[in-house]
């Protein structure tokens, strides 16, 4: 079996999942493109998380399948396969995930010293290469703990990239983050994919950030999609919740979820 | 259940590891293993040997009270000696080292599972229990039997410096009776029974570490328990150990 090098849709079929006594979403349809920014839009405490460990083979599915390209991700059995498969997806964690007991560039090294033979002054460089398309090529030597959160974020980006994967997977770039911070890590996450024509997945609440970078929108709600499709479609729909939504209108169907994007997308 | 699944988890990963780390092992593995010796090791010495210091020296006032009503005074050598190659030294220095090394292990994964950290090492492809795991085992395997030695050793030095001093027993006559007694056989129960020691400690610390869950509070909660379930599992092999000492005298 051959993992592929090529930028791959990643598809849901028939997806539910959750935890058990608790499932959070139900027979969820979507296809996520190739090569584009798909963000997945829904309220805090969702499942969004949960959606992206599922991708990743973190979870298992109550039921349904993932698809990357034609290979399913939710039986795999080959152990050096999910290995390999792994290598060629990219993850930014919440937090940033910056391992607190390395420096930024030892965390940033760690993938290339784990999975390749290359020696350490190689590694040392493509390491300070990532850094520096991050914006962070003079804080190698710092331990995560000495930067700001945006930084943390920014260098979660660089290890996620740092084996050149064809997917990448964001939880919440922006939460936690001031307008601006949280602008810049937007137009990086748009750079890495028009740079190396990744497949991107952005799962967010924040609607600045949806409108800066997705090319395709999946909006999550009580555990259904509520809508998938492009940008204008989305502006353009009539459906009461979605309208609601987008005009951070506070509803009576979700006030907590109106509350959260309200005040974490102006953080 | 979770408990147990998670221990699941963890010990056959571990015996997946061994089976890989014959494999040549990759030089940033090397640099946690030797960062672990330091931590576990080095850094114990001056609490170990305080502790022994002062062991050895109770150990001979308390046998010398007892000797002195049957007028065997000199026999204080053989007791402390004895109890300390025997039972204190690995006892005490494992219970150290479970406060020390095993309370930073749970602490230490514990922080990283509830960050993600744990997480991030699963999907950069990074086997959590080769990392993390497997070099505290080996700095705990070398370094408690190697401090059980040192313990050992300072406890009966300075029971006998005190018994020359205070007691008034002939330093030269109390290291003869102690070499003439010690029996290679116990020291080496001793360090098996410290090597038990050492893997309980560390499987227990990262076992509960990878449990926490629920946000920091579950972070000294977890480190608690590990620290409960180190010392009563200690008990409980160095009853195992020297029942089965006894039995094959
Ligand atoms: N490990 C877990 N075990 C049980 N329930 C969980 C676990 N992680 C998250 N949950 C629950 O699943 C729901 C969704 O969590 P999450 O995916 O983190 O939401 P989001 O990322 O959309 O904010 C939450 O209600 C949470 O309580
Ligand atoms: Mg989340």
């Amino acid at each position: 079996m051959k993992v592929s090098r090529l930028a791959q849709d990643i598809t849901l079929k028939e997806l539910s999942l959750g935890y058990p006594g608790n499932v959070l979403m139900k027979n969820l349809n979507a296809v996520l493109p190739a090569g584009k920014i798909s963000v997945i839009l829904g309220g805090s405490g969702c499942g969004k998380s949960t959606l992206l460990r599922h991708i990743l083979g973190l979870n298992v599915p109550v039921s349904g399948e993932i698809f990357l390209g034609d290979t399913n991700l939710t039986n795999l059995k080959d152990e050096e396969e999910l290995r390999l498969l792994r290598t060629r997806m990219g993850v930014l964690f919440q937090d940033g995930a910056m391992l607190g007991s390395l420096t930024l560039g030892e965390n940033v090294a760690l993938p290339m010293q784990e999975h390749t033979e290359l020696p350490d002054e190689i590694i040392e460089e493509v390491v300070q290469i990532k850094l520096r398309m991050v914006g962070l090529g003079d804080f190698t030597h710092y331990f995560p703990s000495q930067l700001s959160g945006g930084m943390r974020k920014r260098a979660g980006l660089a290890r996620a990239m740092v084996m050149d994967p064809t997917t990448l997977l964001c939880d919440e770039p922006s939460s936690g983050l001031d307008p601006i911070s949280a602008a810049d890590l937007d137009q990086l996450i748009l750079k890495l994919k028009e740079t190396f024509n990744v497949t991107t997945i952005v799962v967010t609440h924040d609607l600045d950030s949806l409108f800066n970078i997705a090319d395709h929108v999946v909006v999550l709600h009580q555990g259904r999609c509520l809508y998938q499709g492009d940008l204008e479609g989305l502006k353009e729909s009539n459906d009461e919740y979605l309208i609601d939504f987008l005009e951070r209108r506070p509803t009576e169907i979700d006030n907590s979820m109106q509350r959260s994007v309200k005040f974490r997308s102006r953080d | 259940m979770k408990g147990l699944q998670v221990l699941a988890w963890m010990v056959s990963r571990l015996l997946g590891c061994m089976r890989l780390s014959i494999k040549p092992k990759k030089s940033f593995y090397r640099k946690r293993l030797y960062k672990d010796l330091a931590n576990v090791g080095a850094d114990s010495i001056p609490i170990v040997s305080v502790i022994s210091a002062c062991t050895g020296i109770i150990l001979a006032l308390q046998s010398a009270q007892q000797l002195e009503k049957v007028g065997a005074i000199s026999y204080v050598a053989n007791l402390v000696g004895v109890t300390i190659i025997n039972e204190l030294g690995p006892l005490l220095t494992a219970i150290i080292i479970t406060g020390r090394s095993g309370a930073a292990f749970t602490a230490e994964i514990a922080t990283m599972q509830i960050s993600e950290e744990i997480d991030a090492l699963e999907v950069m492809g990074i086997e959590p229990v080769r990392f993390l795991v497997v070099p505290k085992l080996i700095a705990m395997l070398i370094m408690v039997p190697c401090l059980t030695v040192w313990a050992d050793f300072v406890g009966i030095v300075s029971g006998g410096l005190f018994s020359s001093l205070a007691l008034g027993i002939n330093e030269t006559t109390y290291f003869n009776n102690t070499v003439e007694f010690l029996q290679l056989r116990d020291v080496f129960a001793g360090l098996v029974k410290s090597g038990a020691f050492a893997v309980s400690i560390t499987v227990i610390g990262c076992w509960q570490g990878f449990l926490a869950r629920e946000g920091a509070a579950d972070v000294g909660r977890k480190t608690t328990n590990s620290v409960v379930i180190s010392i009563f599992m200690i008990i409980l092999l160095d009853l195992f150990f020297t029942t089965l000492n006894f039995m094959f005298r």
